[in-house]
């Protein structure tokens, strides 16, 4: 049983259809990145496997299975305990997800004690357990500082730290190096793919640079204007497919010395 | 906020403060209207020319405008806000025997304010565009079209002389004499503040991190009153003392209505009868008080928020 | 046709488009309304009666006919309402754009005028010139300008300051434009949509003000039909003639509902914010 299925899936506001026919298919310790550029539709997709779509947005057609269970009958009880433990998402500015009055120990607590019954302190300590596991230096001093206080790649360390808290069988990364310098996002990357290594978390990527998606994802999926254009593992998108769109994507990736890296 | 930043707030009080007092003693000094004529009228006797003329020079009401003016100016800085003309007592005497019931007055209007504003704008906001929101958007539309004095008046012809609850004239004593007014003077200040609320934490809704708690599993409930909420307190206690300007300055019609012995009531009297001294005082004592609130609020906006705090 | 169509797509717009056309009619065409009664001359004999037929608002303590007092009352409220609203959206928006495009000493002076009036409670500064410069609309119009330019001002001053150094404005200045040519093709068009929309929801705001000031005796004067000072008449009737007071009251409520939705409605076409 595969663990996350996407099952020609159409999402829409309103009556505007804004993504259609998405069908994918994503199996342990796998990982999938989707492709596309601004609008294609890639962050509404995994928006909608955490039923985190904004306002009017629903799954107006398909169906979504995770380990052969339909997302779109959970109720918001069920969403609770699913989001944050079974299926964790990280964003493009993991600090700006995170209450900005609020130190972060204050908001990585509120996070554990909703779901496990422990005290402020045994919470607070298992916080900081799991950011030295991460490893990031001195948690102690991260926990007690504001997210402003931190710099982008360390932010996006500490989401990546509070996300895999309980070990999540799902990772959705909307974006997750976008924001970063080139060699915070290869620090970034591989602390992800690390993820997979040591704890089997099947990872979805969404990005716009096709170059960490062949770098990270065993799946590509390129989307354009709401539509799949294509989809395959990593061989055949980057050396086999035929599909043009892909292969534009592919010329625009710059070269190093008429070597293309990716 | 730095020592310096307050020095400088506290400089640029001051000279707001100089240059309204200016202003007002140039309107008395330029208006058509005789503080000493009006004191005989108001005694009910006739003016007699001679002897108006004689007590306006020996008031010193004969000398050019800049002399009358540092001469007060200096009186009040020790302490002498001068003598109403009409009232025969020293201003402060008689700005201190009234601003406490007017500011009960604005203070149960306020608390009131508070109490119906913020849960209806909560609930507002958090079920907006359902009907709860809709109700609340039509209640507090009205709140804001109904002239306040209009609805002071139907309440006391409906409460006052037709079910003889409370008492018609306000002696400013007990809580009985409080409601109706305080209810007045709170209603359109209400709606308005409903609206903000409503606003404040509509915003405070739609940020990031709402999103970010949803996607770890926080309940709504939890999101809301131990987040949202609190960052609305900010916005929002800016906007409570943008507030109390206009509930100042909203006791003067309703402590007319009402017969309410405070301050908004001796002001419009002061100018009707054209008593200098008394406006002036009034004036000075009035814009102190809300500059002071201002202050209040801005200092402790900058120190509940840490992003003011420690952002350097 | 376009036309139609403008007014089908907003219906909320149109409905109260309309009934604020039909209040403003209603002012216009007071004495065919009212039948060719005066609203100034009454008759003593008739003194304080209660509604009829013949006399729908009943009448006043010098036997005038209130119904007729009350549709002659929009005259005065709505001619110094807008008049009111011009004069601060004229003066204000002035101010506002110089005070932001020329900056420096004209930009200190004139927020520090403003700073002054709003250092202090509107209202009451709005009673003391009035009071002070005698009881009559027009001085009841100047007093509220007075107190409520600044936030024109300001918003004003705020739109131009976003432009005022941008690449396109200073390309004008190197090209040659002149100033008063800047002023009126470059900073003007900027504010101008957001201040008439600030405007047209104030209207029922100022009306209520000057009603207020009428009220408290520092605006219109007797005989002068004017809804606030009606307030103010049927004050000292309370007890016994209440439709002194219920009708006047009404009728600037009424007034009040219309303009607001109108101008809630206006905004949100010229400024619609999508709350999702």
């Amino acid at each position: 049983m595969a663990l996350l299925e996407i099952n020609h899936v159409d999402i829409s506001y309103g009556k505007t259809l804004t993504v259609s026919d998405c069908s994918l298919t994503l199996n342990e310790g796998e990982i999938c990145s989707i492709v596309g550029e601004s609008g294609s539709g890639k962050t509404t997709v995994i928006r909608a496997v955490m039923g985190l779509l904004p306002g009017g947005g629903r799954v107006s057609a398909g169906d979504i299975l995770f380990e052969g269970e339909s997302l779109l009958a959970y109720d918001q009880k069920k969403w609770r305990s699913l989001r944050g433990h079974e299926i964790s998402m990280i964003f493009q500015d993991s600090g700006a997800m995170m209450n900005q009055t609020r130190k972060i120990g204050n908001t990585f607590v509120e996070y554990i004690r909703t779901h496990e019954n422990i005290s402020k302190q045994e919470a607070w300590k298992k916080g900081t357990e799991m950011l030295e596991r991460m490893r990031l230096p001195d948690g102690d001093r991260i926990m007690h500082s504001y997210p402003f206080q931190l710099s982008g790649g360390m932010r996006q360390r500490v989401g990546i730290a509070m996300g895999m808290t309980y070990q999540p069988k799902l990772l959705l990364a909307d974006e997750p190096t976008s924001a970063l310098d080139v060699t915070t996002q290869a620090q970034i990357v591989r602390q992800m793919m690390e993820l997979r290594d040591e704890y089997g978390t099947s990872i979805i990527l969404v990005t716009h640079d096709l170059g960490v998606a062949a770098y990270m994802g065993d799946k590509i999926v390129v989307m354009k204007n709401g539509k799949i254009e294509d989809q395959g593992d990593r061989d055949h998108m980057l050396h086999e497919t035929e599909n043009p769109y892909t292969q534009l994507l592919l010329d625009a990736v710059p070269s190093l010395g008429g070597k293309r890296y990716v | 906020m730095s020592k310096k930043q307050l020095l400088s707030r506290l400089l640029q009080m001051l000279v707001v403060l100089i240059g309204i007092s200016i202003l007002t003693f140039l309107l008395t000094y330029l208006s058509p209207g005789d503080p000493v004529r009006n004191m005989y009228l108001a005694q009910g006797l006739m003016p007699d020319e001679e002897q108006v003329a004689v007590l306006r020079e020996e008031m010193g009401l004969n000398d050019p405008f800049l002399t009358q003016y540092f001469r007060w100016l200096g009186n009040c800085l020790r302490g002498d806000f001068g003598n109403s003309f009409s009232l025969n007592k020293p201003v402060v005497t008689l700005l201190s025997a009234r601003l406490w019931p007017t500011l009960k007055l604005a203070f149960c209007a306020m608390v009131i304010m508070l109490i119906v504003a913020v849960p209806l704008g909560v609930l507002s906001a958090v079920y907006h565009n359902k009907p709860i929101d809709y109700i609340v958007r039509a209640i507090t539309f009205f709140g804001v079209s109904v002239p306040n004095f209009w609805v002071g008046l139907m309440l006391t012809l409906l409460f006052a002389v037709r079910l003889k609850l409370v008492p018609v004239v306000s002696s400013g004593g007990s809580f009985k004499d409080l409601i109706l007014p305080s209810v007045t003077l709170a209603i359109a200040m209400t709606a308005k503040y409903t609206r903000q609320v409503r606003t404040a934490v509509l915003e405070e809704l739609h940020s990031d991190y709402v999103i970010g708690a949803r996607a770890r599993g926080v309940a709504e409930s939890k999101i809301l009153w131990g987040n949202v909420f609190p960052n609305s307190l900010l916005p929002l206690i800016t906007m409570l003392g943008i507030s109390i300007g206009s509930l100042l300055g909203g006791t003067s019609v309703v402590e007319v209505i009402f017969s309410y012995p405070g301050l908004g009531n001796l002001a419009v009297s002061a100018i009707t009868s054209y008593d200098y001294y008394l406006i002036q005082g009034y004036v000075l004592w009035v814009s102190i008080i809300y500059m002071v609130i201002n202050l209040l609020v801005d200092i402790s906006y900058n120190y509940v928020d840490p992003r003011m705090r420690l952002r350097r | 046709m376009k036309k139609k169509n403008f007014f089908l797509r907003y219906p909320g717009f149109t409905i109260f488009a309309i009934l604020a056309a039909a209040i403003v009619l209603v002012a216009i065409f007071a004495p065919q309304i009212t039948h060719g009664v005066s609203p100034i001359k009454g008759n003593l004999a008739e003194a304080i009666m209660e509604p009829s037929a013949e006399h729908p608002f009943g009448t006043d303590k010098m036997g005038r006919d209130v119904f007729t007092r009350v549709i002659y009352g929009a005259r005065a409220s709505l001619s110094s309402t807008f008049l009111l609203v011009m004069v601060i959206f004229v003066l204000g928006t002035f101010l506002g754009i110089i005070s932001g495009y020329f900056g420096g000493a004209v930009d200190a002076v004139i927020m520090r005028l403003a700073d002054m009036m709003m250092a202090f409670p509107g209202l009451v500064l709005a009673i003391a010139v009035a009071g002070i410069l005698g009881a009559s609309m027009r001085n009841a119009v100047i007093a509220i300008s007075l107190v409520s330019w600044p936030k024109y001002a300001r918003l004003a001053r705020s739109l131009v300051m976003k432009i005022r150094h941008t690449d396109f404005v200073a390309a004008a200045i190197v090209t040659g434009s002149k100033t008063p040519y800047m002023l009126w093709k470059y900073m003007l068009p900027n504010t101008i949509t957001t201040l008439v929309i600030t405007a047209a929801t104030d209207i029922g705001g100022m009306m209520m003000e000057l009603a207020a000031l009428s009220f408290l005796g520092f605006g219109a004067t007797p005989p002068t039909p004017e809804w606030g000072f009606m307030l103010n008449e049927g004050r000292s009737f309370m007890q016994s003639a209440p439709w002194m007071m219920i009708y006047p009251g009404l009728a600037i409520f009424i007034t009040v509902v219309v303009f607001n939705m109108l101008g809630d409605n206006l905004r949100d076409i010229l400024d619609p914010r999508n709350e999702d």
